[in-house]
């Protein structure tokens, strides 16, 4: 195993798709922090490092899909995998290896992101929430690239060739998708009240119940989904809105263990020809 | 030339690839015909208008460019086969031009492209003209838009190639196109939200009814930068595709004349690339 994940380490570092990702995630961090912040002290508004600092959140799973649909689609197309086992490793020392190489990968990419956000730091000061918050925030975006990093290494394992590739990449679209319906579906208000444009200008009729506002068991449900999906999660910390953080931390840890037992169980019966 | 088309052509309908990116887009219109039946049996009543539906080829509502996202990794596929199974050196070989593999390639490119839109249009026009859906968009107009987000899609066709020279690597090239089909969707739906920001923000009174004061907006894009954003939505066929899926096009004459330029530009890029590229 220690092997295993010696020469993946080793061919990240020299796998150009990485450092690109790396450094986009970076420049990203670091030049939207910038702008955004400037952008305010120019008109005069007051800003939050906070208010920045959790944007790249929801990226972040795409560089993660990028960078293992190439990692993992080259240890295919290349025989590397064939001769992992030719040498005596079994499959599951192999699929462990892979998903611990893709969440390094992500992990850097979460680093460059916090890193390069700090760019605002010298412009409008450090966190008002404190310290502890953004710790809080910082922890639950590790646990649900690590959800992420399972899926990935789940389809790009299982789904060899091409198809992989493209897999993985619309796959994290898929859940961003997902997510993003799902949001807005629980950000509709329980209460809305009519517009309506009169002579003597804009008046609001009496607050009535939305039938669009989901309620219940219903709402659990939904919330719940939000959770389970980890793009519901990064919507979730780039808003910084975490509802629940112990159901955040636990579902990124069931969807993490399903998908890497799983995935194990289906590698040992894949036939790698 | 012809004989390259004729071959290219060939590969193309037999290609696992273009089969995928058929049923892919079947599925879409399917999904696009079933959620029309929806709206006009089940929820509305059908309150929109016939061409909706049609220019839901081009992209979801102004939001999602679906065909961007088909067509992206199906013709990297394409592309990329050409490049790894050695059949440009094969062509090469017999004699043909360098510049005339490229554009047998770009021709194959793009008429896939705009064959996946037409079956789009065939087929949710066969299932949605039935139902008597009017049509609130003049033809005159629906025309035009229709042709130009064609257009669009194949400017967006020919950057494929172009990428392909670029990266020379098949994996990379699906990876890189379909993620830059996801970043301009992105970039695009910022784009448009900034423009979008209005000049002035109301202050309301305490109760929250009446306006008292209306305040400069800081976030109001000045003319410079506004231009700028404009000319970037309307130059990247994305930001054609989702105007006319969204039917909200203000330069009309602009966006052919864009989108040729992007073929003519990225047409000639990837033939400078390709002709100093060592095929080994």
């Amino acid at each position: 195993m220690t092997n295993l994940l010696r020469a993946n380490f080793f061919r990240m570092r020299r796998d150009h798709m990485f450092w690109t990702c790396f450094g986009t995630v970076l420049a990203c961090s670091t030049g939207f922090m910038i702008f955004w912040c400037r952008d305010d002290i120019q008109h005069g508004l007051q800003t939050k490092l906070e208010q920045y600092y959790f944007n790249m959140a929801l990226p972040l799973g795409l560089f993660t899909a990028m960078s293992a649909a190439m990692f993992l689609n080259a240890e295919y197309s290349e025989g590397t995998i064939r001769n992992k086992l030719a040498v005596g490793h079994t499959r599951r020392e192999v699929y462990l290896a892979h998903f611990l190489t893709v969440l390094t990968a992500s992990l850097f990419f979460v680093a460059a992101w916090l890193i390069g956000g700090c760019a605002g730091i010298p412009m409008v000061g450090v966190w008002e929430c404190g310290f502890q918050v953004v710790a809080f925030y910082a922890l639950i975006a590790v646990c649900f690239t690590a959800a992420f990093a399972a899926i990935f290494t789940f389809l790009g394992l299982l789904l060899s060739g091409r198809s992989a590739t493209v897999t993985v990449v619309l796959a994290w679209f898929a859940l961003l998708l997902g997510a993003s319906v799902i949001e807005n579906i629980l950000s509709e208000p329980e209460f809305a009240s009519g517009i309506i444009i009169t002579a003597e200008g804009m008046q609001t009729t009496d607050l009535g119940l939305n039938p669009h506002y989901v309620s219940g068991a219903l709402r659990t449900f939904y919330e719940f989904l939000r959770d389970v999906i980890p793009a519901g999660q990064a919507i979730q910390v780039q808003s910084m809105a975490v509802l629940d953080p112990l159901r955040a931390l636990l579902c990124d840890l069931g969807v993490t263990a399903i998908f890497t037992l799983g995935g194990l169980a289906f590698f040992e019966r894949k036939d790698l020809k | 030339m012809r004989n390259l088309l004729h071959a290219n052509f060939s590969r193309l309908f037999h290609s696992g690839a273009f089969r995928a990116a058929l049923a892919a887009e079947f599925a879409y219109a399917l999904f696009i015909i079933g959620v029309t039946f929806y709206s006009i049996y089940i929820k509305e009543g059908g309150r929109f208008g016939l061409e909706e539906p049609l220019l839901f080829a081009f992209g979801i509502a102004g939001m999602i460019p679906v065909p961007m996202l088909i067509q992206a990794p199906f013709l990297s596929v394409y592309l990329g086969t050409e490049f790894s199974e050695g059949t440009i050196r094969n062509k090469l070989v017999t004699g043909r031009s360098k510049a005339a593999v490229y554009l047998s390639n770009l021709l194959a490119c793009m008429t896939a492209s705009v064959l996946l839109a037409v079956l789009y249009l065939a087929l949710v026009g066969a299932a949605a003209v039935p139902t008597g859906l009017p049509l609130k968009m003049p033809a005159g107009q629906l025309l035009p838009l229709a042709c130009y987000g064609l257009l669009a899609l194949a400017a967006s066709a020919a950057l494929v190639p172009m990428a392909a020279m670029l990266i020379r690597n098949e994996t990379k090239t699906v990876i890189v196109t379909l993620s830059a089909a996801i970043f301009a969707m992105f970039l695009i739906s910022f784009l448009t939200a900034r423009l979008g920001e209005p000049e002035f923000t109301a202050v309301y009174d305490e109760w929250g009814r009446d306006a008292i004061e209306m305040l400069p907006n800081p976030s109001y894009l000045q003319p410079v930068p506004r231009a700028v954003c404009r000319f970037l939505i309307d130059l990247l066929p994305t930001g054609q595709c989702l105007q006319i899926s969204a039917r909200s096009v203000e330069q009309f004459w602009r966006m052919p004349l864009l989108s040729l330029m992007v073929i003519a530009a990225a047409t000639g890029t990837g033939l400078l690339l390709f002709r100093r590229k060592d095929l080994k």
